[in-house]
């Protein structure tokens, strides 16, 4: 009569709405992995990287009369290093990247139940690749600020994050260690590089060199020098490329087009807030023929500072994915750690001639030439800062760096006529579980 | 004692057998039968026979079908005797006491039988007086009958017909004189003022149009399931023609509708089509003309000119149009002027001098452009309704052919409606076991329409910034020669002359323009409905139906090149070449928008009867059944540029990926709108289900239902798990007790009933749910989103019903009805509930809250004069007040989150009404300046900001619901002889709405303006006469909304409104023409009189809230059969 042919459970597995689909194939499981609304955060709808990873740094600063008037409870709390910045709200920061995680799980799973054969071994080790650098990729984020800096001794002791490891709704959550939470990221990341083609098809998706300047980064912050140098070096042995920031127009909002040749891996980071300017000192120490001064800030009226253009995204979103400027700083500042001085300035010096105005066919940049080891490693922290302003790195970077005394930072800021401290190693650089989640989850609490 | 099996109409599978036994008299006998008895009537005035036009009150008939319908099945205790014994049933028995013979009798039934007569049978057959004497009592009251107690005795579930006496649930039964009380084409107008307990919302932002016992629900389906000749019907119910409709059960609780199971958590409105039942061709034919008045501007409040124009000129001095000219000079759109405005800056630029200004200024204050809108835009409506009807019942077979075509002009100028619709029913008996049944129907609709907002006028250019005002009070739609004016909405006049010229044609003419564009609605439906019933065994049947419904809906909207619309686009998109010449990327001959959305379904069931009768005391009825049905619903959008009458075939290709720069707004560049899309929805069911009854002796009925669904919707996992929903219920008549003794109370029965039904969700899933797309933001690489969350514990919704109900009726139907509670618990409701965000989504959608909803229904009938004239009245009352009682989402804690309303959008706060209404405590105005103050945190406070965005929940006004909590309807029915006359009320109470109110931004920015404005405070003391906040200039953010949400904007929706008042005129078996007439009828019905009582001070009407009022309709029908 209606559907005497087909059975039962054919009858009743039909789809109540055709553009509606329970992810079953290989290509759905692509197509979840390609949606660069979710995983990259492309489009400007789920911008991903954490705001709070530049918010509470030295490179922000909220003119007074924004900081009173125009901007949110909670972006103040993040920007004063209050103890309790989120009053009771959701905390997208959070959210976001826990779901790429939960894209990321679903794959997995569904990749089990799909049998790898000769025919499709190539998409099925794609996807996984994908998945598995993706989840490494949200967990890093997550890490950089919901958890302490990696002290090697300690990480047995710290709380890490989370570590989703499933799709389903009901999964048990506690928090890892910090050991287990890294362990895990460059566990999955190491084997995604046997995984995944040397260079993407786009550049949302992760590739071989993705993983390697990301296993980068991760190493940098966990003060592995020799594995994060090893890692740059592969991926900068690779594909070296810098832009020359000269043949980059001054008079557009965004100079820098979307997938540009620096880019190894495209992501972006929540907007802060259209009411948030570079801070006053930072400007400063851009040099007159530094380009980054132009191509990266746009002066609002006076008083009323500069605002940050130069992202490599193109659009107002700023990104915050992998690069090739990220690995040169990174394998400059290693090589300084670990005595190569020579080769450290080579890397620093290669990628700030490309940042520095041509005159009449001729750099204007003035190579540093800086033998002292500390001092050094001094200037490429500091250019450090510069290039990667705005990338979500400057959180970490601190954090990181206020393990070395030489390197602490005491942090403050006048907001309303009032003094705002924060104290290297204070606990405060790790942010507190949103309470939306402690809500829900005792267990996620903030305590090991 | 009661009157049982009424409309024997409504019983088609025992009436062949029926009419078998009545058609072994031969014709001519009946005729001189007939026509003897015509003489009887002439010779005994006073009796009932004679008033009544039809011939024999159908109760009669229907007593005496269902007595053979009786002895037929051995049973001996037939409805006409409670008590036992076989000779007291006789008919002559039962007749004795009305001087008739039994055969009189017999004849009298068998005549009616084949007139069609329009009134309804009274159903107090017989009393019993305790001697276990059956009469036939006070015939002479079976004058209205649609107004007496019990007038139903049969009642159809979809799945069988049972007689109303042995229902142990909530059925409420409309016959088809009450369905043609009114006229409106609509099924579910009919109803309205008909059932207890169901509520028709026509206020203007009525969250739901109609509802069974208040919300079942929060966020799935809350509309009844409708039903039509057993099967779900899906299509639009504006595609049922009400004259095919013979009757309408509505069954509202546990013990009625769970048969329907899965679906029937919001009561079931159950639809049965006419059957022939005149064993000669009968021929009906009834039509119904009628006329609207145009709509009354009393109900919408309107700033004046002369206010208006004063106002302008504050707002020139003010340099209030000085950005719109700065954005005329960036071509940043192009805002338009009022005339005022206009002539000020004329004024200002020294075209003109200040005299001359003030001159032209003083002339527009005369204007009123709601004179104009109501001489152009409206017109005196008209609708004409036919029906004819042929149809025969012979022998083993009968078939009804059945057309209707309604056509209506409505009181908008260019819109019109009509319908046209054909049904063919035939039945024939293949064999002494066997029956067939057939029905074939088509329907096809027509709404079109001109481009004529009615009192909605404004701009409508889609790419105009700074435009798409509303208009301005002293607008005028034509000139003083009566040529028609253009109106500048969206571009002002010196834009459009100066774009005129280079051949961009701006101009706007909402007269010229009505019929340049035209949007039609077709609807088309095909349905067919098949069943095969055999019956092979005493008392058991089996039946095998099958329905096909084809639904087809085109819109289409038809914008001609010279439409403003298609114009507008056109020119928006223009580009201009290095030569300065216009090219058009929208081609200009005109956008063809279409919208086609088809639903096919194929159900099909399996079901057998079993019913057995032992030793005339215990009766068993049982069924149970198999059922599928398979639901495909596809729908497309898609929209045409370069249409043209001319040019039909032709298809212009349109650059859909090139952003352009708008030739009106140089900021503005967009793609050219491609409006395309493709859906396809699919619902399948399967179901088992059982059905079972249990009689003694007439007094103690029980009743047991279960059902299974298994659906598509969910995923497998909830389909393995299946929850069986079902019901049971008891009843007690008590007055067929042999004790029972109160003669003065014939009536008295207790049901009580409980049972489970459900109710579907269709945005969950059991499974995780992607949506696929061609292509990422970024990248052409296809990509998928997460759409649902995978919720293995995903379940239907249920509502679980107790209902308890009381049927009484006094001697001789003076008084008498039904009195029904019920308490009503719908759990595992779908909501949105919060999620740990690190599972990955921030809250999902599943089985999360509770609601409790508990109320009455009472119908109560009364004779109220019964002489040479009779007045009988029937009252309604439904309550209901359905309450969130359990909801996992936390409420949001902002007040103003409860303020507004989009479409059904809910907020439930728990031990509240799914829609409640709230608003900010009011204090009043400032003494000194005007200002609104409202409490904040207990103080007086007129900080707007902070009272609109940090006033908590429980600090805000809660007035209560937003739809109405007792509602129902009060019948009053005077008939004279043939003539009758009757009033209907209706009510609605205990809800509350929030009226309009002046905002002085819209007034300022898009020019539509509250008559409010004339009553704002303006100087001290002000504040003791109105509520209306003063004027300042440039308005503050939110103060404008801490009166609009104030408390004292907030009205009683309550109100009594007389409905209709309808005179009626009836004759039978008269000699018309030569022709003979069985009957016929003529009537007036008059509506839309705005006769209302308003619980308000404010007296405003909730159905016209700043709309305009539906204009009085008179109507004049006649039916007749031959």
């Amino acid at each position: 009569m209606v559907c005497t042919s087909c059975s039962r459970e054919e009858f009743l597995n039909a789809k109540p709405d055709a553009s509606m689909t329970v992810p079953a194939t290989l290509a759905h499981y692509q197509a979840l992995m390609d949606s660069d609304a979710a995983m990259n955060g492309a489009g400007g709808f789920m911008p991903l990287y954490p705001a709070m990873s530049e918010i509470g740094t030295d490179n922000v600063w909220f003119p007074d009369q924004r900081y009173t008037k125009n901007i949110d409870e909670h972006i103040r709390s993040v920007y004063t290093w209050d103890a309790d910045p989120y009053s009771g709200m959701d905390v997208k920061d959070w959210n976001r990247p826990y779901l790429v995680v939960l894209h990321c799980n679903l794959v997995l799973e569904g990749l089990r139940a799909i049998e790898k054969n000769a025919d499709n071994r190539e998409q099925w080790e794609l996807i996984q690749g994908m998945a598995l650098f993706h989840r490494s990729h949200a967990f890093a984020m997550l890490a950089s600020v919901f958890a302490p800096a990696y002290e090697k001794e300690k990480a047995d002791q710290s709380v890490g994050i989370p570590l989703r490891m499933s799709a389903d709704v009901g999964e048990k959550l506690v928090r890892s260690t910090l050991g287990q939470t890294y362990g895990r990221i460059t566990d999955d990341l190491e084997q995604a590089i046997l995984l995944l083609p040397e260079e993407p098809l786009y550049k949302t998706r992760p590739s071989k060199r993705a993983c390697r300047a990301l296993l980068s980064r991760i190493y940098l912050w966990m003060g592995d020098f020799e594995r994060s140098n090893a890692y740059a070096d592969l991926c900068l042995k690779a594909n070296d490329r810098l832009l020359d920031y000269n043949d980059y127009p001054t008079n557009v909002n965004y100079p820098f087009p979307r997938f540009n040749e620096e880019v190894i891996f495209n992501c972006t980071m929540m907007l802060l807030s259209t009411q948030v300017r570079l801070d006053t000192n930072l400007y400063k120490s851009y040099d007159q023929d530094d380009l980054r001064r132009v191509l990266f800030f746009k002066g609002q009226s006076p008083g009323d500072g500069h605002r940050f253009y130069g992202n490599y995204e193109g659009t107002g979103y700023f990104f915050a994915g992998l690069a090739n400027d990220e690995l040169y700083m990174t394998r400059a500042e290693t090589f300084a750690r670990l005595g190569e001085e020579e080769l450290a300035l080579a890397d620093l010096n290669k990628l700030l001639k490309s940042r520095w105005r041509m005159q009449d066919g001729v750099s204007t940049y003035i190579p540093y030439t800086e033998s002292d080891p500390k001092k050094l490693l001094e200037i490429i922290l500091q250019e450090r800062r510069k290039q990667l302003v705005w990338r979500g790195l400057r959180w970490p970077d601190l954090k990181r760096l206020n393990l070395e005394p030489e390197h602490a930072t005491v942090l403050s800021r006048i907001a309303d006529g009032e003094t705002f401290e924060l104290q290297a190693n204070s606990p405060r650089y790790v942010y507190p579980v949103p309470d939306p989640v402690q809500n829900l989850n005792p267990n996620l609490h903030d305590k090991p | 004692m009661k009157n049982f099996y009424g409309a024997g109409h409504a019983m088609p599978e025992i009436s062949p057998h029926v009419e078998t036994r009545l058609i072994a008299s031969p014709i001519k006998k009946r005729r001189h039968e007939w026509t003897s008895l015509r003489r009887k009537r002439r010779s005994k005035p006073t009796s009932a026979v004679q008033r009544g036009e039809v011939g024999i009150p159908r109760s009669v008939q229907m007593y005496l079908q269902i007595f053979l319908f009786n002895i037929r099945r051995g049973v001996s205790h037939t409805p006409i005797s409670h008590t036992h014994s076989k000779e007291s049933h006789t008919p002559s028995d039962n007749m004795s006491g009305r001087k008739h013979s039994a055969p009189t009798v017999l004849l009298l039934c068998f005549l009616c039988l084949f007139t069609q007569a329009p009134a309804q049978p009274r159903q107090d057959i017989g009393a019993a007086d305790g001697r276990g004497e059956v009469r036939l009592p006070q015939l002479k009251d079976t004058t209205d009958t649609a107004l007496q107690i019990e007038e139903v005795q049969v009642v159809s579930t979809g799945y069988q017909r049972i007689p109303k006496e042995r229902a142990t649930g909530s059925f409420e039964y409309v016959g088809n004189e009450r369905l043609n009380k009114t006229i409106s084409g609509n099924i579910i107008d009919r109803l309205e003022l008909e059932v207890p307990g169901l509520l028709v919302d026509r206020s203007t932002d009525a969250p739901d149009r109609f509802l069974i016992r208040g919300r079942s629900s929060i966020f799935a389906e809350v509309q009844p399931l409708i039903v039509m000749d057993g099967f779900p019907y899906d299509g639009n119910i504006d595609n049922i023609n009400p004259n095919d409709i013979e009757s309408v059960t509505v069954l509202k609780d546990a013990a009625a509708a769970s048969i329907w199971g899965a679906r029937a958590g919001n009561g079931v409105i159950v639809m049965t089509t006419k059957r022939a039942r005149s064993p000669v061709p009968s021929i009906t034919f009834s039509s119904v003309w009628g006329l609207s008045g145009k709509p009354d501007y009393g109900t919408v409040s309107q700033i004046s000119s002369a206010d208006y124009i004063e106002l302008e000129k504050f707002l020139f001095e003010k340099g209030h149009y000085a950005t719109d000219e700065q954005y005329d000079g960036w071509n940043y759109g192009h805002p338009p002027f009022t005339p005022v405005v206009e002539l000020l800056r004329k004024q200002r630029d020294g075209a003109i001098t200040a005299d001359m200004a003030d001159a032209e200024i003083e002339k527009l204050k005369a204007s009123d452009v709601r004179k104009d809108i109501l001489r152009d835009l409206y017109q005196l409506g008209s609708n004409q309704r036919y029906a004819l009807s042929v149809g025969q019942k012979s022998g083993k077979s009968n078939y009804l052919f059945s057309s209707g075509y309604d056509h209506g002009r409505s009181t908008l100028v260019g819109q019109r409606d009509a319908r046209l619709s054909l049904r063919m029913n035939m039945d024939s008996e293949l064999t002494d076991w066997m029956q067939i049944t057939n029905a074939l129907s088509y329907t096809s609709s027509l709404l079109s329409a001109g481009n004529n907002p009615g009192f909605r006028l404004g701009g409508q250019a889609q790419f105009a910034y700074g435009g798409n005002k509303t208009f301005y009070p002293y607008a005028r739609l034509r000139h003083d020669d009566g040529s028609p004016a253009l109106l500048y909405l969206d571009n002002n006049e010196a834009y459009v002359r100066d774009m005129q010229a280079v051949g961009l044609d701006w101009s706007y003419s909402p007269i010229d323009d009505m019929m340049r564009q035209r949007a039609e609605s077709r609807i088309r439906d095909v349905l067919l409905n098949s069943g095969i019933r055999v019956s092979p065994l005493e008392g058991l049947h089996i039946s095998l139906l099958y329905q096909f419904q084809d639904q087809v809906a085109d819109r289409s909207a038809i914008y001609g090149h010279d439409s403003y619309y298609a114009r507008s686009y056109a020119n928006s998109f223009a580009q201009q070449d290095e030569d300065g010449q216009f090219w058009f990327p929208v081609p200009k001959s005109g956008i063809w928008d279409s919208n086609d959305g088809r639903n096919r379904v194929h159900q099909g069931r399996v079901q057998a009867d079993w019913n057995r009768t032992w030793r005339s005391v215990h009766q068993l009825d049982v069924l149970g059944g198999w059922e599928i049905r398979n639901s495909v619903t596809t729908a497309s959008t898609d929209r045409r540029y370069g249409y043209s009458d001319e040019f039909y075939g032709i298809n212009p290709t349109v650059d859909y990926i090139t952003e352009y720069i708008l030739s009106n707004n140089a900021y503005a560049k967009y793609r050219i709108p491609s409006n395309r899309s493709i859906s396809k929805y699919t619902d399948n069911f399967l179901s088992f289900y059982l059905n079972g009854s249990y009689g003694y002796k007439d007094r103690y009925v029980m009743s047991f239902s279960a059902r299974k669904d298994e659906a598509n919707l969910f995923g497998m996992q909830t389909n393995q798990k299946g929850t069986p929903l079902w019901s049971s219920g008891l009843k007690w008549t008590l007055s067929k007790e042999p004790f029972y003794r109160f003669s003065w109370l014939p009536v008295l029965a207790f049901r009580a009933a409980y049972g489970r039904s459900g109710n579907i969700a269709r945005n969950a899933s059991a499974l995780a749910v992607i949506a696929l797309s061609n292509s990422a933001y970024t990248t052409p690489l296809p990509s998928a989103s997460l759409d649902m969350l995978p919720n293995a514990m995903l379940r239907w919704e249920k509502v679980n019903t107790l209902n308890l109900a009381l049927e009484f009726g006094a001697r001789g139907g003076r008084i008498g009805g039904t009195l029904e509670y019920f308490d009503k618990l719908s759990e595992d409701l779908m909501g949105t509930a919060p999620l740990d965000p690190t599972i990955g989504r921030t809250e999902f959608f599943g089985n999360v809250a509770e609601m409790r909803a508990r109320g009455f229904d009472i119908r109560l009938n009364s004779i109220l004069v019964d002489r040479t004239w009779t007045w009988t009245a029937m009252l309604t009352i439904g309550a209901s007040d359905p309450i969130v009682t359990r909801y996992h989402m936390p409420a949001s804690t902002k007040g103003s989150t409860y303020l507004t309303r989009i479409g059904n959008a809910v907020n439930p706060v728990v031990d509240r009404p799914v829609f409640g209404m709230y608003s900010f405590a009011w204090v009043g105005l400032d003494h000194e300046t005007g200002s609104p103050i409202a409490m904040f945190e207990g103080e007086p406070s007129q900080d707007y900001n902070t009272i609109y965005s940090a006033t908590a929940l429980e600090d805000m006004v809660f007035h209560g619901s937003a739809q109405p909590t007792v509602y129902g309807a009060l019948h009053n029915s005077i008939r004279y002889g043939r003539l009758d006359l009757s009033l209907a009320f209706s009510y609605k109470m205990g809800y509350f709405f929030r009226r309009s109110t002046l905002s002085y931004s819209t007034l300022f920015n898009s020019w539509g303006g509250h008559g409010e404005f004339a009553d704002r405070w303006q100087e001290p003391g002000d504040e003791m006469q109105t509520n209306v906040p003063s004027m300042v200039y440039p308005t503050v953010g939110n103060r404008e909304s801490i009166y609009r949400y104030a408390a004292v904007n907030v009205l009683r929706g309550d109100h009594v409104r007389l409905e209709n008042i309808r005179v009626g005129y009836s004759v039978a078996g008269r000699r018309f023409l030569g022709a003979r007439l069985k009957s016929l009828q003529a009537f007036a019905l008059i509506q839309g009189i705005p006769l209302v009582w308003l619980k308000n001070a404010e007296k405003v009407d909730p159905y016209f809230k700043q709309r305009l009022r539906d204009g009085r309709q008179v109507s004049f029908g006649l039916n007749f059969t031959l």
